[in-house]
């Protein structure tokens, strides 16, 4: 499961990549729902930009 | 193993084009449409004790919330106040204003609807403005029977990030767009050839959510909070009335009453313990009821607070994902995660899943109800004690004349 630190580095390897884009609220929207779905045990499918899909497996603890 | 649906919503996204939004409610979180109410009771506390606004109910401790301000917070809301103050001034006198060109004699609702997306709203609805929920102070002030209900979403990244004061700007900022929306769309009614009042987010003329839940655009969270299909809480609400022709939406059942019953992430996270975790019947009406006195020190001491808001599932991650995993796994969607849960305090610190901040109990001691009240309390305490010097009882009538003399207000951003 995502812990503070977890969510930290990565929501600052988005803002950092994409935070002056336009696309960084729809970006930002799919990582948290991507994290909750993986938090949850869920496999991420075709919904998710595979900037986010990258992002989440490149932080997920364990 | 899935849970059985029992019906799927299907609702217009956050514009015209965007996609339809499919909302599968399960069985065992089916409800009623709209919100479970008994009509005899809203209309006997409607007639006999009509509701009032916060601003000239609590007015003490509004005017008391600007001292606990940080700077920054200070700094901005009297920025906001200022920027803000033409579009509410502008609103409060539509309702007087004449329609441009003869009725057009027809149908509005699409025209109203189209218009409003247009504009940039992110929800439009069409029901009967709810004189039942009208302010004392507001009665002889509102007009027309059609209500067009109007959502403008905030910025979803500031909103996560409550409570702050970048969360702030989303909150106050959106306010003042809104207004300005308002105000264009009260305009092209006009150019329809009928009247149409502006009802600002900051100078209510009732609490907008009953009508909102009538029109289908959602249901009312454990949060207090009208949680829409498109964006959750992360909503501001006005409403616009007119003489316009409209045809009325239907209240619809999302699930939100028995989803949220079980979920109750907000009351689990709230810091200041102020919403209740069993529903209460209140004024006719099921609710989880705010209690208002834990709240107000915490939301005006805490860049605005909003935790209930932020920790919200269905804000966070949309109604039709978390429904959807509802059918799915029978869970709700991030509970007990920090990803959903985890919130930092100011000065406070971090608090994961679990954590609650802790505040001392002055913090709760702040001043109550209107501002004559307040004095009024705070010199029977003085009554009480020693007695008031002849200096005391001098600042206090002084006082007195001051608030009297200045009378009230009804506008407010809060």
């Amino acid at each position: 499961m995502f812990e503070k630190s977890d969510l930290d580095s990565l929501f600052g390897d988005l803002e950092g990549s994409h935070g002056s884009t336009t696309d960084y609220d729809r970006l930002l929207k799919q990582a948290h729902l991507a994290i909750a779905l993986s938090d949850a045990g869920r496999p991420l499918d075709g919904q998710f930009d595979t900037l986010v899909i990258d992002l989440v497996e490149r932080h997920c603890p364990g | 193993m899935p849970k059985k649906v029992h019906h799927v919503v299907r609702r217009t996204g956050t514009s015209l084009e965007a996609p339809i939004i499919e909302i599968p409610v399960a069985e065992d979180i089916a409800g009623i449409p709209g919100i479970p109410q008994i009509e005899k009771d809203v209309n006997f506390y409607s007639r006999e004790y009509p509701l009032e606004t916060q601003n000239i109910e609590k007015a003490a401790d509004r005017e008391w919330s600007w001292s606990v301000y940080t700077p920054e917070v200070f700094e901005y809301r009297e920025l906001h106040e200022k920027a803000n103050a033409p579009f509410v001034q502008a609103a409060a006198v539509t309702g007087e204003i004449e329609p441009t060109v003869d009725p057009v004699d027809r149908d509005i609702t699409e025209d109203v609807r189209r218009k409003a997306y247009e504009l940039g709203f992110g929800d439009v609805g069409f029901t009967r403005y709810d004189r039942r929920y009208t302010f004392a102070s507001k009665k002889q002030w509102a007009k027309f029977t059609g209500a067009i209900c109007v959502a403008l979403e905030q910025d979803y990244a500031q909103t996560q990030s409550l409570p702050s004061l970048e969360a702030e700007f989303a909150h106050f900022g959106t306010y003042e767009t809104e207004n300005k929306q308002c105000l264009a769309l009260a305009d092209f009614v006009r150019s329809l050839g009928y009247h149409a009042q502006v009802h600002s987010p900051n100078d209510n003329s009732s609490p907008f959510i009953p009508m909102f839940v009538e029109a289908g655009m959602g249901q009312l969270g454990a949060n207090g909070q009208l949680l829409s299909p498109a964006f959750g809480s992360r909503a501001r609400l006005a409403i616009i009335t007119t003489d316009g022709p409209l045809t009325y939406d239907q209240p619809v059942d999302y699930g939100v009453q028995k989803f949220c019953q079980g979920c109750l992430v907000c009351a689990d996270r709230c810091p200041a313990r102020a919403i209740t975790r069993d529903k209460v019947w209140y004024r006719g009406v099921e609710k989880n009821k705010l209690i208002y006195d834990r709240c107000r020190p915490i939301m005006s001491t805490y860049e605005g607070c909003g935790v209930c808001m932020k920790a919200c599932p269905i804000q966070r991650y949309g109604m039709q994902p978390v429904m959807e995993h509802y059918v799915e796994t029978g869970e709700v969607l991030g509970k007990g995660t920090d990803n959903l849960e985890g919130y930092s305090i100011r000065e406070k610190g971090y608090f994961g899943p679990g954590e609650l901040p802790s505040f001392d109990r002055s913090m709760f001691d702040f001043p109550k109800g209107t501002k004559d009240e307040w004095l009024f309390a705070e010199f029977k305490d003085k009554i009480d004690g020693d007695g008031p010097t002849a200096e005391e009882t001098s600042a206090f009538l002084k006082e007195l004349k001051g608030i009297l003399a200045k009378g009230t207000t009804t506008v407010g951003d809060e």
